[in-house]
């Protein structure tokens, strides 16, 4: 039998808890009637989150139809390859710089999301786009606001 | 009051605040007006860049930003008949239907006048009130405050159409992501694992722009991106407004400006249930409610005119009772904090002309608003039309430029994507948002005064015993078992009705 995605929801939410619980049992400070401590707020949490957790997985049994998918697998592959590409952004700013890691990432990314979405566009425009943009932002959050963005491991 | 006059009149005078309210209020426009992104990304996405700014030139920018965003939304449903975000629901009922029957200027005229005048006079009843109430609230103890913060959490999942557990769960997600870090009170490390850079909390932006803009973009993405509307930008031409229009709607524009400003007022809620309401009166009491949902300008004026009235409203407890009214006054209020600006009732002896500068500055931007869509009313399609391919790559950069400027360091801008990944996996499990962005940012307001209050009494019955917390208590349980309540009462009308038939 398939589970449903409130079950499985549901699951997720009672795992977490039983997580924080354990995690919140680790603190020193005692929990008493008088003064609960450290523990209050977490405690609570993760008492609704249990609570909520198993109220979502019954309300997921009492389904009778698997609801609608959100989206198609494609639409997932988009996502998680959008996400790698923007954990491959954060690890190249460390090693090049806002500036070229920007340049790169947003060229990389104009290019998947006009593709992916049947969207076409020009390489020219991308490539001027990345670089203005870079260029914009770089200038907007450092000249002008006189804020730090990573230089580059490579160049210091 | 008359005292900060000059003080605020300085601060407008300062170029580069007048620039800035320029700028805010127009990208806010933008945010606003584009289905998708929304006032609150606006004000999420550009708040670092305030933290080298003085607090006034940061306020002015950051409530230009969130004014605009306000105002802009409306575009959005006239022209596509999409709203720009869930204040504006109501506005695409009449405003798409007017636009469609060619009077797209004079439903855009209609919306820009009713955002004017929600936004100014409620700021201007801010003003006027704020201070009345801070004074009340100095008679508040713990008790009252943490009632008062949980009030605000559970009235987001009473009005919330979903899942009940799942709006519950989404704010004690956000509640464990408020815990990370020192505890107050006791200064007990939580959730650390070790870690230095989770020793002072997992920070605002990172968790907030991870889980609301990056994760949201990256779902639109899945979702997959529509081609440019068409919009039909004939007749832009002129205001398109009569004061005999403006007339004929006066009463529609009272009651709606009174219910707007009443909801943005309860902790909690905001424009996205008062433009509903608002509509919906209005409806009852025209004199033909068959033209509604046809392009009737009174289903245009109900709507926007409460929807920005709740900004007036909503900033009367961020500023008397330092409890935000909408996730972007919590937001505000956490962007004042990092500034040195502790909202609640103290902040009128401490700080008075900052707090009127903001109403001020409220007003001051809904006039630019106004200028600004009335001259810009032409290009409205043109914003409409910005490509999704350029403008989310771009919108992504800038998170993650946020996420680095805010910490000063790489890790933080690894943690995003880590929220991003929550982001990403509470869509798919249908849990909302906005009572996770609520209950992180109220989380250790709600935590130091309950521990208070428990210091203080030494039982969790005090806060049940005392008249105004116990009053707030109840109104937080019932918001919590609304749906049980509402169950019993429906199974106990289905009875009665039996009985009688």
């Amino acid at each position: 039998m398939k589970a449903k995605k409130d079950q499985i929801t549901g699951a997720a939410l009672v795992l977490v808890g039983l997580v924080s619980a354990c995690l919140i049992s680790q603190f020193e400070t005692p929990f008493t009637a008088a003064y609960p401590g450290p523990k209050l707020l977490p405690g609570i949490a993760v008492f609704g989150l249990i609570v909520c957790g198993a109220g979502t997985f019954v309300n997921g049994c009492r389904q009778k139809e698997e609801s609608k998918a959100l989206m198609s697998k494609a639409g997932m592959i988009r996502i998680a390859v959008s996400f790698a590409v923007l954990c491959g952004y954060v690890l190249a700013m460390k090693y090049v710089g806002f500036v070229i890691a920007s340049m790169v990432v947003l060229y990389v990314l104009t290019t998947y999301f006009s593709k992916a979405s049947n969207l076409p566009t020009k390489p020219w425009a991308r490539v001027l786009f990345s670089v203005a943009v870079s260029l914009i932002v770089y200038g907007m959050y450092v000249p002008l606001f006189g804020m730090t963005l990573p230089g580059g491991l490579l160049f210091d | 009051m008359i005292g900060y006059i000059p003080y605020i009149v300085s601060q407008f005078l300062i170029p580069m605040n007048l620039i800035l309210m320029v700028v805010g209020t127009f990208v806010g426009i933008v945010f606003g007006a584009i289905p998708g992104l929304s006032g609150t990304m606006a004000v999420m996405l550009f708040m670092p860049l305030t933290y080298t700014m003085d607090h006034a030139t940061a306020i002015i920018f950051l409530l230009s930003l969130w004014i605009g965003g306000c105002s802009g939304a409306f575009i959005g449903s006239v022209l596509l008949g999409i709203p720009g975000s869930a204040s504006a629901v109501a506005t695409c009922w009449d405003g798409h239907p007017m636009a469609q029957k060619g009077q797209a200027s004079k439903a855009l005229a209609i919306g820009m006048t009713a955002s004017f005048t929600g936004t100014f006079f409620s700021a201007l009843a801010a003003m006027l009130l704020a201070e009345k109430v801070a004074d009340f609230a100095f008679a508040m103890g713990a008790w009252e405050y943490a009632a008062l913060c949980l009030v605000a959490m559970t009235m987001v999942l009473a009005i919330s159409k979903g899942n009940m557990f799942k709006g519950l769960a989404s704010s004690c997600i956000g509640l464990l992501f408020a815990c990370v870090g020192y505890s107050p009170i006791d200064a007990e490390l939580r959730f650390t694992f070790g870690n230095m850079y989770l020793l002072s909390g997992l920070g605002m932006i990172v968790v907030l722009t991870g889980i609301f803009a990056v994760s949201h973009i990256l779902v639109t993405f899945g979702k997959g991106f529509s081609p440019a509307p068409e919009v039909d930008g004939k007749g832009l031409k002129g205001f398109g407004l009569g004061i005999q229009d403006f007339k004929e709607e006066m009463g529609n524009i009272i009651r709606s400006f009174l219910i707007g400003l009443g909801i943005g007022f309860l902790p909690g809620m905001g424009s996205g249930l008062s433009n509903l309401v608002a509509y919906s009166s209005a409806k009852n009491a025209s004199k033909h409610p068959e033209e509604y949902g046809n392009g009737a300008a009174g289903g245009i004026w109900a709507p926007e005119v409460a929807n920005n009235a709740a900004i007036g409203g909503a900033m009367i407890p961020m500023a008397a009772l330092g409890i935000p009214g909408d996730s972007t006054t919590a937001l505000l209020i956490g962007a004042l904090t990092i500034h040195g600006l502790e909202m609640g009732p103290m902040v009128f002896a401490n700080s008075g002309d900052v707090v009127y500068l903001m109403f001020t500055t409220v007003m001051a931007v809904a006039a630019i608003v106004l200028l600004m869509q009335a001259l810009g009313k032409r290009w409205f399609p043109y914003i409409l039309k910005v490509p999704s391919v350029y403008m989310y790559p771009a919108l992504l950069v800038i998170c993650l430029a946020s996420a680095y400027v805010d910490s000063g360091n790489l890790y933080k801008c690894g943690m995003m994507m880590a929220f991003c990944a929550v982001g990403v996996a509470m869509h798919f499990g249908g849990l909302p948002t906005s009572p996770l962005i609520l209950a992180f940012i109220l989380g250790p307001t709600l935590e130091k005064n309950m521990l208070k209050a428990f210091q203080y009494s030494g039982t969790w019955t005090s806060f049940f015993t005392r008249p105004v917390s116990g009053v707030l208590m109840v109104i937080a349980l019932i918001c919590i078992f609304s749906p049980i309540i509402r169950a019993i009462l429906q199974r106990l009308k289905g009875t009665i009705g039996k009985e009688r038939g």
